[in-house]
């Protein structure tokens, strides 16, 4: 149907609904209430490496860009992996290099090119939120979804200065961030996949990444 | 209900209140706050008898309606203006208004003019307390009978089962009596070992649990608030 | 209340395995949802939740236009389904137009509300559910019985039965086993589809945003690796700002199973970019009334203010004792009850209202701070109004009524009822009250006010 003809039905039946005596609606308030934690946060870095590590991410530091090799050549280690797809994310930028030096044969992203067989992905992140240990991935930015999605195992390199404290600091902000409106998919990912569906047990590694990695660079 | 079923429970209520330092009488023309109806949706009837208790009430002069029952007194305070509006009768809305405002529940009226001292509570006494639906929800007294119950002297039990629903529900323990009597076993069957007795301060619930406890063998005895603090 | 409800109710209880599963999973959700409380003001931002989507629904018409008009201009193209039939043709008709054999859905309560998938493979399409608990459901031929998780009534012995029926090796009782084989069978699945369908948990109207919480990743896979993506949307499922957004979801993940995010917290706007490798390249946005507008205008519009946490359902101590599937409805426990009669408008469904002691849980556990207790009393109101209870009942509540609003017919009654043998008056115990309890001696049978009167207190 039409929108109007959707619409219509929804206008005439939206006369002000009977206001209950026992436990009525409190007016709206002027601005949405922010967000009070019983725990106060030092720092967001500490505070986003405790979080996310206790959701099962591997979480590294490097000073520089430098630094993130020893934490690849770690990786590739622990992980088995023989190759990688790697974004066009600015924070990792130049590291295909890298990676061929330490053996691990890089796949392009791009169109067309099946990277379901490929062990690693490794993407930059737009940020990070500390409360809740969560990386952010903007396809825009990284070119693509795939790369923080199809591969066992996901390497995220985000910058500290980019670390933020907590979803507010995201989504009240987005205009400012976005000014011609959001990308078109931006996903904040909070460890490994997972699944309690079985007898509530939680099952790690389902649809999407196994394993996670973050490096954070600059601290 | 206690006037009806439990006559004793309005005597201990009766002398605690005493003990307590208060003047009590009962209004004549207070019947029932018409709860059963209300929940089974009959709200024309519910008004109607609560009309009659409403109007009762207003004209008494007392300076606190203390109920005894959890459940009533949340309907009158809570559910009371409600009724009144769902039935169109305006005024009487704002007279349950005002009449709810002079309500206090009897632990909860207790536990703000203490005094009551400690009661003859044997040495070994532990109280699984039940937290009555209304009361605890719609009521928001919680800390108030426990606070009094071990004022009097008594030990509680650490009973996890004990804000659950005992699956009384009026007329649900009737509709869906295999779920109602499901419910009142979850709660039983996590009772601890070491309590003495099983307390609550709504008669219904009591009943409830009481009764199953009867068919099940369970020789556990269940008493009102007011029975543990009138000891 | 009709036989059906109670005889479903019963077989419930008689099977302990199905219990011992229920109480297992929705305490285990409740225990997380407890101790994950990190807020200090989650009183504070239920209260503004339950006033903020009051305000969003009271203005929805409005609402609804803006996220169309944004999502339009990102490119998304926008349908507008009346009821569950024009929804299912919307969506068939997508998948036919681009010649789709292979569907890939993300878990949508909606989408089974709809009926969607039967319509689907009528169509000669095969359609695939990727969410675990949603896949096991399909592969064992089930409806949902808790939407957030739809299989959870199942043992892990029963999810091994169910996978091996279509396992090449036998497959064991474990968890990780299970998943893994689920892992790999729906790999290939989400590499080979023609198109992903989704639900949607939030729509913020002011960028044509869709929202999806998931955990397994299958959320991200269906909206990025095939080309076409349809989301089904509930038209009350909706935000107007982001701000709102950051309020709901700081309460919708924390309520539903104690986590602060859900794993993949996917936010798509518009269908893919140019420079983007991958995302589907057309998105379509299915919005969805299907009798949600009965509801508008009553004292039940509140009821869309529900964000799908299943919080309600997880302390609920009826949905405890007898689990989804005795509601017989996609939406069970305290909202499902509200929900399932209010949706079809025809009467079917109000006995749902009587599978509760309106206890309150679910007000308490609400993060929209619904009083579902209030709207259940509502429905009863309703059923009473109707016709439901039976001419006694009627009659039976239409004398006590005259009797008790008398306080002499009052006192007669209760003194008539107070003789006996001391056990309690049979006129005031129905007998269907005493199977399973056995009726306690009165404490006291004497006048009590007459006592308090003559001094004998």
């Amino acid at each position: 149907m039409e929108r109007q003809a959707f619409l219509r039905p929804i206008e005439t039946a939206l006369t002000a609904p009977p206001v209950s005596k026992s436990h009525p609606i409190p007016p709206a308030p002027a601005e949405i209430p922010e967000l009070v934690f019983i725990d106060p946060m030092d720092d967001p870095i500490t505070t986003f490496a405790d979080n996310a590590a206790g959701l099962g991410v591997e979480v590294r530091f490097a000073a520089d860009r430098a630094g993130l090799v020893p934490i690849i050549d770690e990786l590739a280690r622990n992980e088995a992996i023989e190759s990688a797809v790697l974004s066009f994310d600015p924070e990792i930028e130049g590291l295909e290099s890298t990676m061929v030096a330490l053996g691990i044969e890089v796949v392009p992203f791009g169109s067309g090119v099946d990277i379901a067989q490929v062990d690693l992905g490794v993407t930059g992140a737009a940020g990070a939120i500390a409360r809740t240990g969560s990386i952010v991935v903007d396809s825009s930015r990284a070119g693509g979804r795939g790369a923080s999605l199809v591969p066992p195992v996901h390497l995220a390199v985000v910058e500290s200065a980019a670390i933020d404290a907590t979803t507010s600091d995201w989504w009240r902000s987005m205009a400012e961030r976005y000014p011609s409106g959001p990308p078109s998919q931006l996903v904040f990912i909070s460890g490994p996949s997972r699944s309690a569906d079985i007898e509530q047990t939680l099952t790690v590694g389902v649809h999407g990444p196994k394993r996670v990695w973050v490096a954070v660079v600059g601290r | 209900m206690i006037e009806t079923l439990a006559p004793n429970v309005g005597a201990s209520v009766v002398r605690v209140l005493r003990n307590a330092g208060y003047d009590v009488h009962i209004p004549d023309d207070v019947t029932c706050c018409g709860q059963p109806a209300w929940n089974a949706g009959f709200a024309t009837e519910a008004a109607k008898v609560a009309r009659t208790s409403m109007e009762a009430l207003a004209a008494d002069d007392a300076e606190t309606i203390v109920v005894p029952a959890g459940s009533c007194a949340a309907m009158i305070r809570v559910y009371w203006p409600e009724l009144f509006r769902v039935t169109g009768d305006e005024d009487a809305s704002l007279t349950a208004t005002s009449v709810g405002e002079k309500v206090m529940e009897l632990t909860e009226f207790l536990a703000e003019h203490s005094g009551a001292g400690p009661a003859e509570s044997p040495d070994d006494a532990e109280v699984a307390y039940h937290h009555s639906c209304h009361m605890l929800r719609e009521l928001h007294i919680e800390s108030a009978p426990e606070a009094v119950i071990s004022e009097a002297g008594y030990a509680l039990s650490d009973w996890p089962m004990g804000r659950q629903c005992c699956g009384f529900g009026g007329t649900f323990s009737l509709k869906l009596p295999e779920v109602s009597v499901a419910m009142a076993d979850e709660k039983i069957d996590a009772i601890p070992e070491s309590a003495t007795c099983l307390a609550g301060s709504d008669l219904s619930c009591l009943i409830h649990l009481e009764a199953r406890l009867a068919h099940r063998g369970i020789d556990l005895p269940v008493v009102h608030t007011a029975e543990l603090l009138d000891q | 209340m009709t036989a059906n409800l109670r005889s479903r109710t019963a077989t419930a209880l008689g099977n302990p395995g199905l219990r011992k599963a229920i109480r297992d999973a929705t305490d285990r959700f409740t225990t997380h949802r407890e101790e994950g409380l990190d807020l200090a003001n989650f009183e504070e931002l239920r209260r503004a939740a339950r006033a903020t989507r009051a305000a969003i629904i009271a203005d929805l018409p409005r609402i609804l236009g803006t996220f169309a008009d944004a999502a339009e201009g990102v490119g998304a193209e926008v349908h507008w389904a009346g009821d569950a039939a024009e929804a299912r043709a919307i969506v068939t008709g997508i998948a036919t137009a681009h010649g789709v054999e292979l569907a890939v859905k993300a878990k949508s309560m909606l989408t089974e509300e709809i009926e969607l998938n039967e319509a689907l493979e009528t169509a000669g399409i095969e359609v695939v559910e990727t969410d675990l608990g949603e896949w096991i459901i399909q592969l064992a031929g089930q409806k949902p019985s808790h939407i957030i998780g739809p299989s959870l009534h199942l043992s892990k012995e029963d999810v091994a039965e169910i996978f091996n029926r279509r396992s090449d090796r036998p497959l064991p009782a474990d968890p990780e086993a299970l998943c893994a084989f689920a892992r790999a069978s729906l790999r290939e699945k989400f590499l080979a589809a023609d198109i992903g369908i989704t639900g949607c948990n939030f729509a913020v109207a002011e960028t044509g945003t869709v929202i999806l919480v998931t955990n397994e990743g299958n959320g991200r896979m269906v909206t990025s690796l095939p080309p076409v993506h349809v989301v089904v949307m509930g038209m009350e499922r909706i935000v107007e700002t982001w701000d709102q957004l950051d309020l709901m979801m700081n309460l919708l993940p924390r309520s539903a199973t104690g986590q602060k995010l859900s794993v993949y917290t996917t936010q798509v706007t518009g269908p893919r970019r140019s420079g983007e490798t991958d995302g589907p390249e057309e998105l379509h946005i299915v919005i969805v009334d299907n009798g949600r507008s009965n509801l508008l205008g009553t004292e039940f519009q509140e009821m869309l203010n529900c964000i799908r946490c299943g919080a309600c359902l997880n302390v609920c101590p009826v949905y405890r004792q007898i689990g989804g599937h005795a509601y017989e409805s996609v939406y069970s426990g305290p909202m499902g009850a509200v929900l399932t009669p209010l949706l079809a408008a025809t009467g079917t469904s109000l006995d749902l209202a009587g599978a509760s002691t309106l206890c309150g849980a679910c007000y308490d556990a609400c993060p929209v701070q619904i009083p579902l207790q209030d709207l259940l009393l509502s429905l009863r109101r309703i059923n009473a109004d109707t016709g439901g209870p039976a001419w006694s009942e009627r009659a039976g509540w239409k004398n006590w009524a005259r009797a008790w609003s008398r306080p002499g017919m009052y006192r007669k009654t209760v003194t008539a009822a107070r003789r006996g043998s001391g056990a309690l008056p049979a006129g005031l115990v129905p007998k269907g009250w005493r199977s399973g309890r056995t009726v306690p001696e009165a404490r006291g049978t004497y006048d009590l006010r007459k006592a308090l009167r003559d001094g004998k207190i």
